[in-house]
């Protein structure tokens, strides 16, 4: 019993993230510069740069400072947009990832993002979200506050969210996200006890 | 209710392009972009929110008729065709690449050795045209001009410009598409296939270099669509200036082409052609839709009438579980429908008339829109991932309304309604020819009442002169109220009542009355008024006039009290004035001096006070 309760407690506390965004808008790359960097060098080489169009979904486990983070990297590829919904209930926060130099579709990753919030396991939970304005070294893409403008991202008032410009290939601007992600998110296990707290009381 | 996305708008593009004039295709590095064959004899091509580059035709060029974009080899290097005068120009990488020219036209035989004829004279020429455009020959724009020159000298000077010129005459693109080569796949190997004015249709090469196969049909062609492999089956079909689709296919051997019949004869000019599986769509220009079996005799499927005239049709493919195709038609009045197979999905409002339209991939996103107005503005509108159209997910309308289905609630027949029936049987004759009677009798009664009304009318204003003549204190009244009608009513709860009266002339008077007054008389413990008389305005005969007073009750608590209203007559004799007799009343103008020409009693309702 005390060896579980100390073994609980040394853990780190265990974050699920989900990743979203519309294809092309470097979801994948975006984690890459998330995980430890040897990881990455070790498995395919110093630079990786090139990302291949993501299938389906993938998931990816790896610490982050003193979080275990879990990302539910998703394909932005609207035929498998469709698969984004089944992974709403279970986690912590959603990384949203848009492409700043796409400006033409804008207007479908705001309906997308609309029918991100209107989600009934989404909208009941109040869980931050984050987005990363990416592609800025593209001459011509927008800044942070020009796509917060267009996704009219000032009408989501019940959760906590957040708009920072990135550049996924050079690592740009993501550690900033992640930093204010992880001030704002409330681990699962924490929420766990809480929510068992909450039973207890009633 | 509208599912599009509203992706872009810009009203200062200043495309000016017809039908055939925009297509969605790449042009390099993969993603799908918008060329443009401009009217200005430019090629543009739009990426994104933006245009990123512009190409002028060769200055020499008409205005292009034409744009799409191919495969020429295996290399996937995408190519944009354009179509202008007689010639294809080819572009690659954004760069003039090729030119074909469409074969010109060859002179009519006998006109050809007309012109060629060294020794005849210019005036022989001439004759020996005029005989043989006698024969029905078909002669060229040279020997038409040649025609009505009479003198020598015009004649000579003519003949002289154009005889340095070749007796064929260019042609000019009027259409064109592309026609897969060996396979549908995304980047294979394309052919374009071109309509003259020459009354052929021109499958080239995917080099775009020469012919593979070229067939004529009967008239220039209008719109093209293609469809199948080149090197498999395949269908060319071709909306003609005649008002008919005709329909071209692989002849005995690879390589030939041949028109396959039935042809489809339309009810008026094409204006749109769309190839849906195994139906063909046309719109033409009495506003209407006709859908028609492609197989078999071409028979037509359903027809459906548009509140406007067609501009465009196009079809958009809507890949996503299920792969939907529905129909987009552009109408004059600022609409795009969207049907799917016949019912009504969707109403598109775009309030300008689209130019051209077409639908693909644009950027990364399948599912769009390109609209091209007649202002020249563009708009690219997106479907998104959870549109459906389904039949009946609008509440346009569309298909038969639901109560159809509603059965109606009629009756059980009784016994006495059967018995009836059998009576009504058997006496069939009898009881029609008491219905006549009745019918007549009925007719000559309402005829009767109508001419005794007339006559009663006409007689009126004799029978008042006559009747004041004999008596006058009785008649007074009598004339008053033959000669006006007065109607008041109260309006309001209390304690502040409006009251209104409306006073008109009775039928038989035709002279007017004027500045006739109206006076209230009423319990003044009871109501308070500021203006308890006034003055009506001219009254003539057939308009009523009108006069409104208002009135306070001022005690609440006591019961309300009737108001007497009365229209008086003026006080110099002249009440009657419009009665005809004003010569009777001077004489009797001291008695009735102060009668009212109409009086009447107004209840007043209870005053209901607000507590």
């Amino acid at each position: 019993m005390l060896r579980r309760l100390s073994a609980s407690l040394s853990k780190k506390p265990e974050v699920h993230i989900l990743v979203v965004g519309l294809d092309n808008s470097g979801k994948s790359s975006v984690i890459a510069q998330l995980k430890p960097k040897k990881v990455v060098a070790g498995a395919k080489g110093e630079a990786k740069l090139e990302t291949t169009p993501t299938v389906g979904f993938q998931v990816e486990e790896f610490q982050y400072n003193n979080l275990s983070l879990t990302c539910f990297d998703m394909s932005g590829q609207s035929r498998y947009r469709s698969l984004w919904e089944h992974y709403y209930s279970g986690v912590e926060a959603i990384i949203f990832v848009l492409d700043s130099s796409d400006k033409i579709r804008m207007c479908v990753a705001k309906n997308e993002l609309e029918e991100l919030l209107s989600h009934e396991d989404v909208n009941a939970n109040p869980i931050p979200i984050i987005f990363f304005a990416n592609k800025m070294d593209i001459k011509d893409a927008m800044t942070a506050l020009e796509c917060s403008q267009l996704l009219e991202l000032d009408r989501i008032t019940n959760r906590p969210w957040h708009v920072t410009p990135c550049n996924a290939l050079t690592g740009e601007g993501i550690t900033e996200g992640v930093e204010w992600l992880a001030c704002h998110v409330q681990p699962a296990s924490s929420k766990c006890k809480q929510q068992r707290e909450n039973h207890r009381k009633m | 209710m509208a599912p599009w996305l509203h992706a872009h708008y810009d009203k200062l593009a200043g495309i000016r392009a017809h039908a055939g004039g925009i297509a969605l295709a790449e042009v390099e590095g993969g993603e799908g972009a918008l060329v443009v064959a401009d009217y200005a004899r430019k090629l543009r091509v739009f990426k994104g929110t933006r245009q990123t580059a512009e190409i002028p035709l060769p200055p020499s060029s008409e205005i292009p008729s034409g744009v799409c974009g191919f495969y020429m080899d295996d290399k996937k290097i995408p190519a944009i065709g354009v179509a202008s005068g007689p010639h294809l120009y080819v572009f690659r990488c954004l760069r003039p690449y090729h030119k074909y020219t469409a074969p010109p036209v060859e002179a009519d035989a006998l006109e050809a050795k007309v012109w060629r004829s060294e020794e005849m004279s210019p005036a022989d020429i001439r004759t020996a045209l005029a005989a043989a455009h006698a024969e029905g020959a078909k002669l060229g724009p040279r020997s038409l001009a040649m025609l009505p020159l009479t003198s020598e000298s015009k004649q000579r000077a003519h003949v002289e410009r154009v005889s340095k010129i070749p007796t064929t005459v260019e042609t000019t693109i009027t259409c064109t598409t592309t026609l897969p080569k060996a396979s549908e796949e995304p980047h294979a190997m394309s052919c374009v296939v071109l309509g003259t004015e020459s009354r052929k249709v021109i499958v080239l090469e995917p080099s775009a270099k020469a012919a593979l196969c070229e067939v004529e049909v009967p008239a220039p062609p209008a719109i093209l669509r293609a469809a199948g492999c080149f090197d498999v089956d395949w269908r060319v079909y071709v909306a003609c200036r005649d008002a008919r689709v005709y329909t071209i296919t692989i002849g005995d051997h690879r390589g030939t082409a041949v028109i396959r019949k039935p042809h489809l004869e339309l009810e008026a000019q094409p204006a749109g052609l769309v190839v849906k599986d195994k139906h063909l769509y046309v719109a033409t220009a009495d506003s209407r839709v006709a859908c028609y079996l492609l197989k078999g005799r071409r028979h037509k499927v359903f027809s459906l009438a548009m509140p406007a005239p067609v501009t465009n049709m196009e079809l958009l493919v809507v890949r996503k579980a299920r792969q939907v195709t529905v129909l987009l038609v552009a109408l004059a009045n600022g609409e795009v429908r969207v049907y799917r197979d016949k019912d009504l999905v969707d109403v598109l409002r775009v309030n300008e008339v689209v130019a051209a339209m077409t639908s693909g991939t644009y950027g990364r996103e399948d599912n769009t829109l390109i609209l091209v107005t007649q202002n020249g503005s563009l708009l690219v509108k997106m479907l998104p991932r959870t549109a459906t159209f389904e039949v009946g997910s609008t509440t346009a309308k569309g298909g038969p309304p639901p109560e159809q289905d509603v059965p109606l609630d009629i009756p059980k027949r009784t016994r006495l309604y059967l018995d009836q029936i059998d009576r009504e049987k058997a006496n069939a004759p009898a009881i029609f020819r008491t219905f006549q009677k009745d019918a007549l009798k009925l007719k000559i009664a309402t005829a009767t009442a109508y001419l005794q009304l007339r006559d009663d009318d006409t007689a009126n204003p004799d029978d008042n002169t006559a009747n004041d003549d004999d008596d006058d204190n009785n008649n007074n009244n009598n004339t008053a109220a033959a000669a006006l009608t007065l109607a008041a009513k109260v309006n309001g709860l209390g304690p502040f009542f409006h009251i209104v009266l409306e006073v008109r002339l009775n039928a038989g008077l035709t002279s007017p009355l004027r500045d006739l007054p109206v006076v209230l008389s009423y319990d003044p413990d009871l109501y308070r008024t500021s203006r308890p008389a006034a003055t009506l305005p001219l009254l003539i005969p057939g308009i009523a006039a009108h006069a409104i007073f208002e009135i306070e009750c001022i005690d609440e608590s006591k019961p309300a009290h009737p108001i007497a209203i009365s229209v008086l007559g003026h006080e110099e004799e002249e009440e009657e004035e419009g009665s005809d007799d004003d010569d009777d009343d001077d004489d009797d103008g001291d008695d009735d001096g102060d009668k009212p020409l109409v009086s009447s009693t107004l209840i007043m309702p209870q005053s209901e006070t607000l507590d």
